[in-house]
């Protein structure tokens, strides 16, 4: 027979559990304290780096005392299995135990037992059960009695109290990672107590010594010095700091055995990253790294902020007034220098020291003013100078640490800028004509629910644009050269115009006045909008020209000076030509912006594809330039000279076409006539010089020639000739040096030098090297000569010595002359010393001198009958008639083979062609082509742009006849004030 | 003078090019080797097949003739003439080199070669339609390039009778130069005659709108040089040009057109309708043998304007097979006049008669501006100034000042004066067209599409009026009808990115983030 679980079985289960329950209990407690005890145990006896089998083996002995003591614990528990549980109640009642497992048993009997009564017996059983709880049958006080509980609560305390000391915790981590294997293969244990650190800082910083109870977490300036203490739970055999930048020997501390067993080391922060503390683990070499992670930060020195401040507004600088520029410069370190940078347009650079400090006595921050002054810089009028500020830290650690500022750019004032002046003004005026209009026909008179007030309101808010307006055109007028030019006429009828409103708005409204006024006031806006658009396109147009007419100027300056580099490779002309390139790039940016201005689409129509073709041509030919002249390359330079001519020509063209409608008045024929025959005048020089210098080879080979033949035949006459050396020697002699400068005291000393080697070369009977040292000789005194003529001129030298020295270099200048007049005719006749192929090319050169000649002549004409026939410059044509007798003489002397006379009549033509062109130039930069005899093609008819023209030194006298007139002026009282401007005036016209 | 194109398409230009190209070909050939008899008849059919565009005919030929004498100058040069009408380029050189060509016609094919080298090609799906254009912008063209080819191909096709084998292939150049560069003309004559399109040596080629300051009707310009390519193959391009004009010119827009009836455009009905009236009509005897040997731009455009009348008329009674049947008669070697006189069972005097009376019973039109087209490239200038210097004077002041306020942003102001200047020029498209950027600007979309409606239907080629009209539309709220004008926009000029905005927002569902992306693209 089976019979369903019932209440009896539930019971006994219930009871079961209980029982377990409470075993196991007790069994994980025993287990627990037992391992822990012997775990406690094993950690203070291995300490904080046991051998790793040793700890392992002491883990596994823990572990198997704790699963041991519970297991046999635990084994209790097999009393509970079955009819086995009933037991348990033996103690509270022995019948009841008996009956409970009578009952069990009868359960599982089918077979004669009455079924009844085994229900009956059951059933009693199940009664008496409920009656006893079963905390009665297993009791948990009695089976964990206090004390027992007490016993393990002291077991554990202890294992607890003994972990807290620090070779106890130290223990119990190396036993709890006694099986991790690190991959770093430094095993990690907690060997370090505590840490301290000691900052010392930079002398820049000025902070005190600093020191920190814990140096776990240490961020520190770049450069201090850190001194890194250690105590460690146990005395180590070596001891390291594993720090970002290296490793670092820990070493015993100097301080009192009481504080414990304290390492030390030092070291300069420099990097960041983390920190090790590292002992070696046994005498062997196996490292051991504290268990704490540490780091060290370093914060970087920062670089010192630099700052300029320019003129207010950003507008241009006075090229001979000083300009005061604002600097600053900040650094947490200090700063020990700031330095202005000023980039000239030649690429060169100065640098002004504006603030200096010992490294030791840096300022954080240092601030002010300097005043520049861009004549001094060698600028000219319109040229950008590119200022910054170098700044440097006193950072001796690390640094120092050198920042820049953001560049500032100043432009020079000129003409041009006054242009640009004059155009935004111009374009102010328009932009407030073009509004007025706009708000005229933005608000309609005629509107559907029109009042009294809102025609009041409409006309008071027009009035308003309209005067502003007003005030704007007669301001502009007035600034203008013509007041009474077209701006006053246009004003006068605004102000009309406002008037008649003003009044019908005054009282009733009239009978359709307003509305007559309001359609005549609208026609005159629109008037006065178109005028000034017109006003403005011409303004736009003739500020183009002059534009391009100074690049025509530029573009040929180049071309003389590559042309003199040509003959004389000098750091000097290289400067020239590289300021010349600098200013010709700024101009050509400034025409493509003008011209780019001026292209009708400005103002955008309806959508329209744009070129799509091949791309724009952007050759950069200044810059093909100098990149040739930097690497030496004059032919290519040449090349690219060409290829610049023909951008400007380029550009011209589309001026021209632009400028359709008023070229005539601002960039007309006589303009280009003039740019014509500079080209031609330019080429002719070019044909002279080569000219010039071919036949002064052939006359210098021939001399050697005659030389050596001379000596052959015997020793000229050489007494007179060395006589007059030593004259020249002796004036030479004389000059004091104390009233001249440095490089003209070198040129002195060159001068003597190469007429004591004429000196020698006579000696040796060596004419014609002494003839080649007395020339040079020649050459150096009479440059000399001129450059302390002009410093005499300006400065005069301290007690009138520099005007001394001038007139003594000159005496000599002149003897050295003589002497070589005298070596000269004591060299024989060269013709008879010239070989059959020098004949040659001097006869065939004599055609090509008379090509010149005909050029010659054909370009004065030119000059004398421009377009019109009205003449482009009388005086250039004179000159070229002069030259033009020049090179017939010489074209003569080569037919009769006459080398020397021809060479000579050569050079003075190829000079004057030189000096022709120079003050052509000059004149046609600075008189925007209003040269002689052009004044009726002037710009008369548009007064309104009128330029300020400042005649230039050469414009109408010779130089020296306008340094005595400079002079004279120089003499005069300045007025008080102005004494150091106008005599800065005076030396920059005399330079 | 009609706004439309002058393109250049002369009569037998396939056949007499071709001919003259082989035997150029023939000629220059330095090492040419007495013809052997066989052989010689497989080149004489070559020759012939090239000449009446049987392509693929002559190729087969060519490459039998090269199997049997791989080193004959003339084989290799009917190869290479066959090459490079089935645009092979490269191997159409080498075969020429080859064969020891030399002369202008190489250069031409080199030239080609050149140029189209880095062009990017596009197929349709079937592989039918080739495009090639050069890389970058024109990439924007393919898609609507294929659509119109494949739609034109249908439609002509279906009315001249007359299948091309395929594949179809179509360059566009990306400006006049290179038009000039594969073709006889030069960039002169191109900007001249206003050139833009030709059919020559198989092939469509064709400028980009991108050339042109307002671009032009391109889709339709691809249509009209395929009616002439299906044409010149059909008749084995014995059709005179008064015929292929005619035809083309009936033709070119009805693959969009439907149901709808071939229009003069008001320009060139407006001078058949004064030639017609002074009695000025051009006799089909003056249209031969070229219209472009006409005295005047003014002749030739009448001479279009004739043709395409008089092929409207005949269609319109004879239908498509009548049509055929013409074309079928001239490629038979007969005259062209007496093929149509045959069909219409009528003498071809009595044919122009009534076609005279039919053009002066034709309404009279008012005559619009006349907008020449504007290249890019050369002196020309980048804006319309040129189109605006035709206005009186206080027309081109308004404008003027219209165009300064517009430009300060004033643009209720400017639409002020520029209505002003469409009171004095009321119909002229330049005008209209600011007076309505500017109504759009201020917030005025109706009174903007009242300004456009009459300039867009007398200058439908203008293509600012049909963008502006269609944002217009768009800002007035009939996204339908601005769909509509948006879609003509860009069939004239497909880079101006208003077209395309209006579409994304306006134009078919499926459309709109193509054209977004358009929009956003062209508008950067």
């Amino acid at each position: 027979m089976t019979t369903a679980p019932d209440d009896l079985e539930a019971y006994l289960r219930r009871l079961r559990v209980r029982a377990s329950a409470i075993v196991g209990v007790r069994a994980a407690g025993v287990g627990l304290s037992a391992g822990g005890l012997a775990l406690t145990v094993a950690a203070l006896g291995l300490g904080p780096l046991p051998k790793t089998w040793l700890a392992i083996s002491a883990v596994a002995v823990s572990l198997l005392i704790a699963t041991g003591l519970a297991g046999r614990e635990l084994r209790q528990t097999r009393r509970f299995r079955g009819a086995g549980v009933t037991r348990l109640m033996v103690p509270l009642s022995p019948q009841l135990a008996s009956r409970a497992e009578s009952a069990l048993e009868l359960a599982t009997v089918t077979q004669g037992t009455s079924v009844d009564l085994v229900r009956a017996h059951r059933a009693r059983v199940e009664r008496e059960l409920r009656a006893v709880p079963l905390g009665l049958v297993a009791p948990l006080r009695a089976w964990l009695p206090v004390r027992y509980l007490a016993g393990l609560g002291l077991v554990v305390l202890t294992s607890l109290v003994t972990l807290q000391t620090a070779r106890g915790r130290a223990g119990a981590y190396a036993l709890l990672h006694a099986f991790e294997r690190p991959a770093s293969g430094v095993r990690r244990a907690d060997l370090v107590a505590e840490t301290r650190a000691t900052l010392r800082f930079p002398a820049y910083r000025g902070r005190a010594i600093e020191s920190h109870p814990s140096a776990d977490a240490l961020q520190v300036p770049h450069g201090t010095v850190v001194t890194f203490l250690v105590r460690f739970h146990n005395e180590p055999n070596r001891a390291a700091l594993r720090l970002p930048s290296g490793e670092s020997r820990l070493v015993p501390a100097s301080l009192p055995p009481s504080e414990g067993n304290w390492y030390s080391t030092e070291f300069v922060a420099n990097t960041s990253g983390s920190v090790q503390i590292v002992v070696d683990a046994s005498d062997g070499n196996e490292w051991a790294a504290d268990r704490r992670p540490r780091t060290l930060r370093v914060q970087p020195d920062a670089e010192p902020v630099a700052s300029l401040s320019g003129t207010e507004g950003g507008a241009d600088v006075a090229l001979d007034l000083p300009t005061s520029i604002g600097y600053a410069a900040t650094d947490d370190v200090g700063v020990a220098e700031a330095t202005l940078v000023i980039a000239r347009p030649d690429g060169t650079e100065e640098r002004r020291v504006v603030t200096r400090h010992p490294d030791h006595q840096t300022v954080p921050l240092v601030q002010g003013a300097v005043d520049i002054l861009p004549i001094d810089l060698g600028a000219q009028p319109g040229d950008r100078l590119t200022l910054t500020l170098e700044a440097r830290d006193g950072d001796v650690l690390t640094g120092p640490h050198v920042t820049r500022s953001a560049p500032l750019t100043l432009r020079v004032a000129s003409a041009g800028t006054q242009r640009e002046e004059l155009l935004a003004g111009l374009e102010a005026v328009f932009d407030a004509a073009l509004d007025a209009l706009a708000d005229r026909l933005e608000m309609p008179l005629l509107i559907e629910d029109r009042t009294e007030a809102s025609d009041q309101a409409r006309h008071h808010q027009l009035a308003q644009g309209e005067g502003d307006l007003l005030r704007a055109l007669q301001a502009f007028g007035t600034a203008q050269p013509n007041p009474s030019g077209p701006y006053e006429r246009h004003a006068e009828r605004l102000e009309r115009g406002m008037e008649q409103e003003r009044r019908a708005y005054r009282g009733r409204p009239a009978n359709g006045l307003r509305e007559r006024l309001d359609t005549q006031q609208t026609e005159l806006l629109e008037t006065l909008v178109l005028a000034l658009d017109e006003l403005r396109a011409q303004a736009q147009l003739a500020d183009a020209a002059e534009l391009a007419r100074e690049l025509v100027a530029l573009r040929r300056d180049i071309a003389s000076l590559l042309a003199e580099l040509r003959r004389a490779d000098t750091a000097e002309a290289r400067q020239a030509i590289a300021a010349a390139i600098g200013r010709a790039r700024d101009r050509l940016a400034q025409l493509a912006q003008r011209m780019a201005a001026l292209d009708p689409s400005a103002i955008p129509p309806e959508f329209a594809n744009r070129e799509a073709g091949p791309p724009q041509e952007t050759a950069d030919a200044l810059g093909d330039l100098e990149r040739a002249l930097g690497s030496g390359d004059l032919d290519a330079a040449d090349r690219h000279m060409q290829e610049l001519t023909r951008q400007i020509d380029r550009l011209m063209t589309s001026l021209g076409q632009a400028e359709e409608d008023y070229a005539e008045e601002h960039f007309g024929a006589r303009d280009r006539a003039l740019a014509a025959a500079l080209d031609a005048l330019e080429g002719l020089e070019t044909e002279q010089r080569v000219l010039a210098e071919r036949t002064d080879r052939t006359r210098r080979t021939a001399a050697a020639r005659a030389l050596d033949a001379l000596r052959a035949s015997g020793d000229p006459d050489t007494r007179r000739v060395a006589n007059e050396l030593r004259s020249a020697q002796q004036a030479l002699r004389g000059v004091p040096e104390g009233g001249i400068g440095l490089r003209d005291r070198e040129a002195l000393s060159r001068t003597r030098q190469r007429l004591q080697d004429a000196e020698d070369a006579l000696e040796h009977g060596d004419i014609g090297e002494a003839r080649r040292m007395v020339a040079e000789a020649r050459a150096d005194s009479q440059g000399l000569s001129r450059d302390l003529e002009l410093s005499a001129l300006m400065f005069g030298g301290a007690g009138g010595r520099t005007a001394d020295a001038a007139r003594q270099v000159a005496a000599a200048a002149r003897r050295i002359a003589t002497l070589e007049g005298q070596l000269d005719r004591a060299i024989p006749d060269l013709q008879d010393h010239l070989v059959a192929e020098e004949s040659a090319q001097l006869r065939d050169d004599s055609s090509r001198q008379e090509s010149a000649e005909a050029a010659a002549q054909r370009l004065a004409g030119q000059f004398r009958e421009g377009p019109g026939g009205e003449p482009l410059h009388d005086g250039a044509a004179a000159t070229l008639d002069s030259v033009s007798e020049q090179m017939e003489t010489a074209r003569r002397s080569l037919q009769r083979l006459d080398a020397l006379g021809a060479s000579a009549r050569q050079a003075e033509a190829a000079e004057a062609l030189r000096t022709l062109r120079e003050e052509l130039e000059q004149q046609s930069r600075g008189g925007g082509g209003s040269g002689e005899g052009g004044s009726g093609g002037g710009s008369g008819g548009n007064s309104q742009i009128q330029r300020v023209v400042i005649p230039t030194a050469d414009e109408h006298e010779g130089p020296q006849a306008f340094r005595r007139r400079v002079l004279d002026a120089m003499d005069r009282r300045a007025p008080g004030g102005y004494e150091d401007a106008v005599r800065r005036y005076y030396e920059r016209l005399l330079r | 003078m009609s706004t439309r194109r002058k393109v250049r398409r002369t009569r037998g230009w396939f056949g007499c090019t071709s001919l003259a190209w082989l035997a150029m070909c023939s000629l220059l050939t330095t090492h040419a080797q007495p013809a052997r008899v066989r052989g010689a008849a497989t080149l004489d059919t070559g020759e012939r097949a090239l000449a009446e565009l049987r392509i693929e005919e002559a190729a087969g030929l060519a490459q039998a003739a090269l199997r049997d004498r791989p080193s004959d100058p003339r084989a290799l040069a009917l190869m290479g003439a066959v090459a490079f009408h089935q645009g092979d380029y490269g191997s159409a050189v080498a075969h020429l080199e080859r064969a020891n060509t030399s002369g202008e016609l190489l250069a031409t094919v080199r030239a080609t070669r050149d140029l189209l080298a880095p062009f990017v090609s596009a197929s349709s799906a079937d592989g039918r339609y080739r495009v090639r254009h050069a890389p970058g912008p024109d990439a924007l063209l393919v898609p609507y390039a294929l659509d119109a080819l494949q739609a034109a191909d249908r439609y002509i096709s279906a009315v001249l009778g007359h299948r091309v084998p395929g594949p179809i292939r179509l360059e566009i150049y990306p400006d006049a130069r290179s038009l000039a560069q594969v073709s006889s003309l030069t960039v002169a004559d191109i900007e001249r005659s206003g050139t833009i399109a030709l059919c020559k040596w198989d092939r469509l080629m064709v400028t980009s709108p991108r050339a042109l300051l307002h671009g032009y009707a391109w889709t339709d310009t691809i249509s009209h040089e395929l009616v002439h390519l299906v044409l010149a193959r059909a008749s084995r391009d014995r059709a005179p040009v008064w015929v292929q004009e005619g035809i083309a010119k009936y033709l070119e827009s009805g693959y969009r057109r439907g149901a709808g009836a071939f229009a003069l455009d008001a320009t060139s009905q407006s001078i058949l309708h004064e030639a017609s009236t002074s009695d000025g009509l051009l006799p089909f005897e003056r249209l031969h043998p070229s219209i472009a040997l006409l005295p005047s731009q003014r002749d030739a455009a009448l001479a279009f304007a004739q043709v395409s009348t008089f092929v409207q008329g005949f269609h319109t009674q004879h239908g498509n097979s009548g049509l055929v049947e013409v074309i079928r008669r001239i490629a038979a070697h007969e005259d062209a006049r007496d093929a149509f006189a045959a069909v219409a069972r009528a003498p071809f005097s009595q044919l122009e008669t009534r076609w005279r009376a039919v053009v002066r019973a034709l309404p009279s039109p008012t005559r619009p501006r006349l907008l020449p087209r504007r290249f890019l490239a050369g002196q020309n200038p980048g804006d319309d100034g040129a189109d605006v210097a035709e206005l009186g004077a206080e027309a081109r002041r308004r404008l003027r000042l219209g165009d300064l306020l517009y430009g300060r942003r004033r643009f209720a102001a400017a639409s002020h004066e520029y209505a002003a200047a469409l009171v004095i020029a009321p119909e002229d498209p330049v005008v209209a067209a600011r007076f309505a950027r500017s109504a759009l600007a201020s917030g005025q979309a109706e009174r903007a599409v009242d300004a456009l409606r009459p300039v867009v239907a007398s200058h439908p080629e203008y293509a600012p009026s049909a963008a502006l009209m269609a944002q217009a539309l768009e800002a007035s709220g009939q996204t339908a009808e601005a769909s509509r004008f948006a879609v003509e926009a860009i069939r004239l000029n497909p880079f101006d990115p208003g077209p395309h905005c209006v579409l994304s927002t306006s134009g078919p569902e499926r459309e709109r983030p193509a054209e977004a992306q358009r929009c956003a693209s062209l508008g950067r």
